[in-house]
Formats: C-alpha cells, sequence, structure tokens
C-alpha cells in the first residue's frame, strides 16, 4: 500500500516535470516479457493510456483510444497501452490485446515499479499521458481523461461531448499550448496506488 | 360470425412473475432476517464505540476484515451479478477479487451507483429490493480505508456458488433467436426486438420462463412481450430474423378478450421467472414471442444469441391480473433548455384490486418519477419513487405484498423530465424540442401497473373489462380521437351486446384510420347485430377494397351471403378467405357445409380431408365418413368411422353412424 502522501505530491508534481527516457526503459516487461527498451524512435509526442483487462469502463472506452490513434496516425504520435495493475498476468494482457484489437505486443507495457504512473499522475484505468521528447527526456504535458463520456461511475453520456486527449495532442502538434482536462478521468483506480 | 373484440396497444411492456405465498413467506424472513442483522451490526457498532476511547492516538478499532463483516455483505449484495459467467463485468467471490476492487466497491456503494437500485425507501415495499444499509455501506468504506485486510479467512462464509444451466432443471420448450447479432464494439446503446416464434401446433400453459439472453455483460436489461397476431412478422417480413431496432414494441392484442396481465422480463440478477400458483400465462399455435433488449457495447465486437426456456403446467390459471398504463405522450413537448418539465396522468379504478408490481419507464430525459394512489377516504398510500431515475438501470419492481386499493382509489404518475445541456444523459447536444416516440432521442412516460382485480360480489362479467373500460376511457379523455381507444371501447360494448354504441364508435375511429380493414369489418359487425345489412355489406366491401390482404372480410361477407342464400358467392368469399389463410379452420368448415348444402359431394369431401390435415380429431373423422356415406363410398364410410373410433373409443355417434352403414360395408379391409 502506497502512503497518502505520495500519491497527492506525484498529482501536484506532475506536469511540466521532465523524466530521463531511462526511466522508460525500465518499465516492462511487455506482455510479461523481459524488460527490454521502450523504443519511441523520433517520435513528436508519445501517449501513454492506461487500461485494465477486466475495468468496464477502461474496456468501452478502448474503441476511442484506437480512434485517437487512427486520428494521428502517420504524425510522429507514439501510442502505448500500459497495464498498471499487478493483478495482471501475461496472458491476461495477451488475451485482452488480442480480443479487443491493440496490435503489437510491443506497445503493452506493464508498470510493476510503478515507475510510469508515479510520474504521470495517473491513477484510475482508463487514463491517458501525452509526453514530449526534450533533449534526453521525455516531459508529461497532459495526464487525465480521454474524453468527457463517463461524468462519473454510473453516469454516462450517450457520447463524449469533449474530446480532451484529442485536443491535447493536435496542440502538442501545432505548438500550441496543451488545453488542461476539463475534468477528473473516471473509472477504475489502480490497485497498486492509493486511490486517495 | 368473428365479432372482433378487444385490441390492446402494447408498447414496452414487460414482465411478470408475482406474489405467490413462498415467495411472500420467504420475503418475510428475508426482511426479518435483515433487520436482525441490522440491530446486530448497530449494537455491535455501539459496543465498539462505547469500549474505545475517542481520543487516544493510536487507540486501533477492532478491524473490518473482508472474512468477517465484507463477505457476507458481498456475497448478499455484489455476487449474484459479479460471478464468473455473470452479468457483472468482474466477479467478486474472493478476497482476491474484492480486495482488487476494493476503492472501487467504497466509491460506487457511496454513491449508490451500486447496487442497481432506483426506489427510494418508504415508497412502496418492493420483493428483492437491492438497497443496501447504510451500515453496511459505511463497512465497506471502512474496510477499503484500512487497507481491504482479509483477518482470519477460517472466519469466512462459503462463497455462493452459481451454476450456469437453466436453474429449474430442462425446460419443456427452448426458443432460440434466429441468427445470431453481431453487438459492435463502441457507440450508443441499442435497442432491438427478436421475435421468437412459438412452434408448437397446441395452447400451452406457461408456468415459468428463463430467459438467457446470451452474452450477459452485454444485454442491460430484456423485456418479453406477447404478439399474438405476428404483428412484427407481418410489419418486418423482410428483416425481422435480424431484430427490428426500437425502443418500445406496439403489438396487436389479436383476436378475442386477452388483456396482457403479466410482466415478463430478465434483468441482470434475474433467475428463472415463476408465476404464482394459479397465474399461468397463454401460449397459442402461432404467438409470438417479442424479446425487447437493451445493449450496450463493451469496447469489443460481441455475438448475442439469447434463448427461452418454457414451462408448461396442465393448470389454466385462476386469477387472472391485467396490466394497465397511465401515460401522457401527446403532451410530451419538451423545450430545449427546460430542466423541469412534468407530465401527470390518473385513472379512477372502477373496483378494488391488489396491485401486484409497477413499471416505470422514461427515456434519457426522465428525472423523478412518482406513482401514488389517492384513497376515496383522502389517504395517499405511496407506489412507487424514483428521485433520480437512470433507463440503464430500469426494471420491473414486485411488490413485497399485493397492495390493496379499494374501488374509486385514484392512481397518479408525475414525472419530470430535464432536456438541459446539464442533463448528462441528455441524447441531443446542444438540447433540442424532444416529443413522444420510439427511438432512443424521442422520449416517454409510462406507468405500467399489474392489477388483480377483486370483482364485486355476484358480477358476473370479466372483472378485467370495468379496469379496461376505465382505462380506455382516460385515453379518451387525454386524446379523444385515438383509434385504438374508440376501437377498444367498441369492443367492450359489442361484448356487453350494446351494438348501436359499438357502431358509432367505430365509425368515429374510421375516421381516422379510414383504410383500416378490420376497423370496417368490425363496424360491419356491430352493424350486423342492429339489423343492418345493408350498410354490413357496404362496409365488408369496403374493407376488402382497402385491404384485400384481410381475410375477416371476405369471411364475414361470406357469412351474409351464406345466410341469404347466395351460396355460390359464399363459396366464392370463402376461397378468397383460404387463399389468404390456409389454416382458418371455421373457413374451411364453412366451405364444407356450403358444398354439403349444394350437394356437391366430391367437393365437400375433398374440403373436409383438408380439415383433417389440420385438425385430426375423432369429430372431424365422423364428419368426413358422414360425407363419404352420404356420397354412396360405404366401405371408405366406414373405415373413416372406425378411425374416429380408434381416436376416441367412446364417441357414440360415430359408433352410430357405422352401425348404421350397410352391413357388407363394415367389414375392415386388410
Amino acid at each position: 500500500m502506497v502512503p497518502e502522501a505520495r500519491a497527492i505530491f506525484l498529482s501536484a508534481a506532475m506536469i511540466g516535470c521532465a523524466f530521463p527516457l531511462s526511466a522508460l526503459a525500465q518499465t516492462a516487461p511487455r506482455d510479461g516479457a523481459p524488460a527490454s527498451p521502450f523504443h519511441i524512435g523520433d517520435a513528436r509526442a508519445v501517449v501513454l493510456y492506461f487500461i485494465a483487462s477486466d475495468c468496464p469502463v477502461s474496456n468501452r472506452t478502448l474503441p476511442e483510444m484506437l480512434r485517437v490513434e487512427r486520428e494521428f496516425a502517420g504524425r510522429g504520435v507514439r501510442f502505448f497501452f500500459v497495464y498498471p495493475n499487478s493483478t495482471e498476468t501475461p496472458a491476461s494482457i495477451r488475451a485482452h490485446r488480442a480480443a479487443y484489437g491493440l496490435g503489437p505486443g510491443d506497445r503493452s507495457l506493464t508498470d510493476p515499479g510503478e515507475t510510469l504512473a508515479r510520474l504521470t499522475g495517473a491513477n484510475v484505468t482508463p487514463e491517458a499521458a501525452v509526453l514530449v521528447p526534450e533533449g534526453k527526456s521525455l516531459k508529461p504535458v497532459y495526464a487525465g481523461r480521454i474524453d468527457d463520456r463517463y461524468v462519473s461511475l454510473g453516469t454516462e453520456r450517450p457520447a463524449a461531448t469533449r474530446h480532451d486527449l484529442e485536443e491535447a495532442v493536435a496542440a502538442v502538434l501545432a505548438k500550441r499550448p496543451v488545453p488542461p482536462p476539463g475534468g477528473p478521468p473516471v473509472g477504475c483506480a489502480f490497485m497498486t496506488l492509493s486511490a486517495k | 360470425m368473428t365479432i372482433p373484440t378487444t385490441k390492446l396497444r402494447r408498447t414496452e411492456q414487460s414482465t411478470g412473475e408475482v406474489v405467490d405465498p413462498t415467495h411472500l413467506l420467504k420475503q418475510e424472513r428475508d426482511g426479518w432476517g435483515t433487520r436482525i442483522f441490522a440491530a446486530l451490526s448497530l449494537f455491535f457498532t455501539l459496543t465498539i464505540l462505547n469500549a474505545l476511547p475517542h481520543s487516544g492516538v493510536g487507540a486501533a478499532e477492532a478491524p473490518v476484515t473482508y472474512s468477517r463483516q465484507i463477505a457476507p455483505i458481498i456475497y448478499k449484495n455484489c455476487s449474484g451479478c459479479h460471478h464468473a459467467g455473470g452479468s457483472g463485468p468482474f466477479a467478486l467471490t474472493s478476497y482476491a477479487e474484492a480486495k482488487r476492487w476494493a476503492s472501487t466497491i467504497e466509491s460506487v456503494t457511496q454513491s449508490r451507483y451500486m447496487p442497481p437500485w432506483l426506489p427510494e425507501p418508504g415508497h412502496g415495499d418492493f420483493a428483492g429490493s437491492r438497497r443496501m444499509s447504510a451500515d453496511e455501506i459505511a463497512l465497506l468504506k471502512r474496510w477499503a480505508e484500512e487497507g481491504a485486510p482479509e483477518g482470519d479467512p477460517a472466519e469466512a462464509p462459503a462463497a455462493p456458488v452459481y451454476k450456469s444451466d437453466w436453474q429449474l432443471g430442462p425446460p419443456d420448450l427452448v426458443l432460440e433467436v434466429d441468427s445470431p447479432m453481431q453487438v459492435p464494439a463502441s457507440g450508443t446503446d441499442l435497442f432491438r426486438n427478436f421475435v421468437l416464434p412459438f412452434p408448437l401446433k397446441q395452447s400451452k400453459w406457461v408456468r415459468a420462463m428463463e430467459i438467457k439472453p446470451g452474452s450477459p455483460r452485454v444485454v442491460h436489461h430484456a423485456n418479453l412481450i406477447l404478439d399474438r397476431a405476428e404483428t412484427l412478422r407481418r410489419t418486418h417480413p423482410g428483416d425481422w430474423q435480424q431484430g427490428i431496432p426500437g425502443m418500445d414494441v406496439v403489438v396487436d392484442a389479436g383476436e378475442g378478450f386477452d388483456p396482457d396481465g403479466h410482466f415478463l422480463d430478465w434483468k441482470p440478477d434475474s433467475s428463472a421467472l415463476v408465476e404464482p400458483a394459479g397465474m399461468a400465462w397463454r401460449l397459442d399455435p402461432g404467438n409470438d414471442l417479442v424479446l425487447n433488449m437493451h445493449l450496450k457495447p463493451t469496447g469489443k465486437p460481441e455475438t448475442i444469441r439469447a434463448r427461452i426456456g418454457l414451462y408448461f403446467t396442465p393448470d389454466a390459471p385462476t386469477k387472472l391480473p391485467i396490466l394497465v398504463q397511465l401515460e401522457h405522450d401527446a403532451a410530451l413537448d419538451i423545450p430545449p433548455g427546460d430542466a423541469n418539465f412534468v407530465v401527470e396522468d390518473k385513472l379512477t379504478l372502477p373496483e378494488a384490486v391488489d396491485v401486484l408490481a409497477i413499471y416505470p419507464h422514461a427515456h434519457y430525459l426522465g428525472k423523478r418519477l412518482e406513482g401514488w394512489a389517492d384513497l376515496p377516504d383522502g389517504t395517499r398510500k405511496d407506489l412507487i419513487l424514483i428521485p433520480s431515475w437512470d433507463i440503464d438501470r430500469q426494471s420491473i419492481y414486485r411488490y413485497a405484498a399485493p397492495v390493496a386499493l379499494p374501488a374509486g382509489a385514484t392512481i397518479h404518475m408525475r414525472y419530470s423530465y430535464d432536456n438541459s445541456a446539464a442533463n448528462p444523459h441528455n441524447p441531443n447536444s446542444p438540447p433540442i424540442r424532444v416529443t413522444s416516440g420510439n427511438r432512443s432521442v424521442d422520449e416517454m412516460g409510462h406507468l405500467w401497473l399489474q392489477l388483480l382485480p377483486h370483482p364485486a360480489p355476484g358480477e358476473k362479467e370479466d372483472p378485467r373489462e370495468p379496469i379496461l373500460r376505465a382505462w380506455m376511457e382516460n385515453v379518451l379523455a387525454k386524446s379523444p380521437s385515438d383509434a385504438t381507444a374508440l376501437f377498444n371501447l367498441a369492443s367492450l360494448d359489442m361484448s356487453e351486446s350494446d351494438y348501436a354504441d359499438a357502431a358509432a364508435l367505430y365509425r368515429q375511429a374510421l375516421k381516422s384510420r379510414p383504410n383500416d380493414a378490420r376497423m370496417r369489418t368490425a363496424l360491419a359487425a356491430a352493424l350486423l347485430q342492429c339489423g343492418d345489412e345493408p350498410h354490413a355489406r357496404e362496409q365488408l366491401l369496403a374493407a376488402i377494397a382497402a385491404d384485400p390482404t384481410y381475410p375477416d372480410a371476405p369471411y364475414n361477407l361470406a357469412l351474409i351471403e351464406a345466410a341469404a342464400n347466395q351460396l355460390a358467392e359464399a363459396v366464392k368469399h370463402l376461397e378468397t378467405t383460404l387463399a389468404l389463410e390456409p389454416g382458418n379452420l371455421d373457413a374451411r368448415h364453412g366451405l364444407v357445409a356450403l358444398y354439403a348444402a349444394q350437394n356437391l359431394l366430391p367437393e365437400a369431401i375433398r374440403e373436409q380431408k383438408s380439415v383433417l390435415a389440420l385438425s385430426p380429431t375423432a369429430a372431424e373423422w365422423n364428419d368426413l365418413g358422414a360425407l363419404l356415406a352420404r356420397s354412396g363410398d360405404d366401405p371408405a364410410a366406414a373405415e373413416a368411422f372406425r378411425r374416429a373410433l380408434m381416436l376416441d373409443p367412446a364417441n357414440a355417434q360415430a359408433q352410430a353412424n357405422l352401425n348404421r352403414l350397410a352391413p357388407g360395408s363394415t367389414r375392415q379391409n386388410h
């Protein structure tokens, strides 16, 4: 169990605090495979999707996450799926990836050291973080909800009216200031971090 | 004479188990159990509070553990849906599973999103209430905040076990949706109606039913509607196998006075639906079961194919409930931005009833739904209050004990709607004007009640008739030209032999439905009863002109011609009827009689053989024998009489006919 103070500190410290690319390299194993480098190549931006194979809100949002990815295809944005819960297994991730069409396994990461969660401040699935390369580091410029479809657990719009993540990525590519999310992420708290 | 009687307009209707005595006892026991548990837990809490110093830093309260306090709460309130193969998106049947979801359990019980239960306590006492007590919710919160400890596993009760097969054992009949449906990975919710034709050739009484929706995690709820007249198959000939979109279903009630009396539904934790003793429901050959399903995309493509298991009983029902509806859809015209648009309706009961169940229904703008009864002595009896409506959690609510209402009680509904942008469920962004309709972007406001009428002493008519009359008069008070209400009232007049009144009502209804062949045929029936044959004939010809595929019009015309001794004309109309409806036994019998009356025996024998193909009974074999004997074919006649006696050895008429034949012809041919 993580002490409360750390989560609060991380939330406050998240945006604008760059972290070295080497930190990301330690976050595998993908699909439970041994750790290997986290290749971002010459990407202009990296999007991390925090998801859980057993979270219904996360699963229902996956088509929207994939849509955002298609929206930015060929424009230098790399997308990764992060499974932050320690209850996930290589088998559960493989099966989930196949069922929801999430693409090759080298885009599926676990976060055993809670590195990515700590550095982005994410604590819910689904949640997204946008990072931009800055020298040898990646700097988070957005962390929060994908869109506003879910107002709270149990309260859902028929369709999203605001696509927060898409707006953030578009702003990064246009070199505009990134607008913060319009509301908190709604979904399933990570098991590994305190919900508080 | 075919006299079409009551047809009911039906909508999103639903279900029906009601309160059987064993159920009641169980509910009462459960009720006591809950109260004792609540009292004990209060006592327990007080004891702890008294025993522990409040100010002491580091003074630990006895920890709330999964094994001691939490497992019983979760098994009772959550596991019914949250188990492997259940409708919940994850299982909650072990400590590891509960720990993984501890903080979510805390937040969704605090907000009362879970367990799903919309009615406010104190406004109707319902069977199977899922409302969690405040003590239980407080314990879950403490447990999550204290790190979700397990405690001593030896203290934990055994986890419930759920089986995936039919709960009541193998059904007498299993129906399956014709073709599987693909539910897309994403998008808005889908509302689809699947037609399952009842395949048997004889009527059955259904005492229990279980719906297996296919993939419970995709299906939010399902209502089953009886379509007595193949309405959906006729109106969607090309696509009914794939399922017909729509939130609500309107079906024709078919011939005869047979108002729906049962709510038939599936909801995420529902098991088999067992009717109380004496309240079985009927299925006839040609009936369709229509499964109205609310489907929610899960994020990946899903395939669903629902099945329905039916359990029969030989016992006809002794108690006949009726479903009635309060509504005022005509008044649903909600301006954009209006956050509190109110619709009301009321219905005064002509006789005493027991209210067995209630089903409030609105779409996405529904906000606060309320139903109550004002009694003749001035007191008010609350039937239901849903302070914060959510269609995703809609349900049929059955009372823990029947709610008795005296004659003269007035049932009220009062629904409010929020068509502002602040309503997250609003399907229109930005909000637009919304009126009533079947699509999810339209709105509805219905309060269905299952009533069991108590007939007044000495009352002879079906006790459901006065209630139906009051309901239809209420519809007309709101919508004076409502053709369905006019038709139903006219049909009630017909059943009470008020033919002139019935004719006037049918004429009024025809103003808005001039091409309704059945309405014209019904008017003809009323006119004929009034002795006005010329106008009856005129209406029937107009009905045939309006819809040449409606078989009852030529059938009735045949009867008029037959009565006027125009036998050839009558034959022609019956043949038209049979071309449209080959299985119409009445028409075929009529044809046999007409041919026999004209001494056209080969034709009569041919038609009687067609009758036998549909209905191979002793009486029909006897009739064939009689026709064959008249035509002089004694050996064949003897064979027919013997067939009748094989089916029914006590058939005195067939025996007498056989004895009457010339002795030589009764020898059996082998």
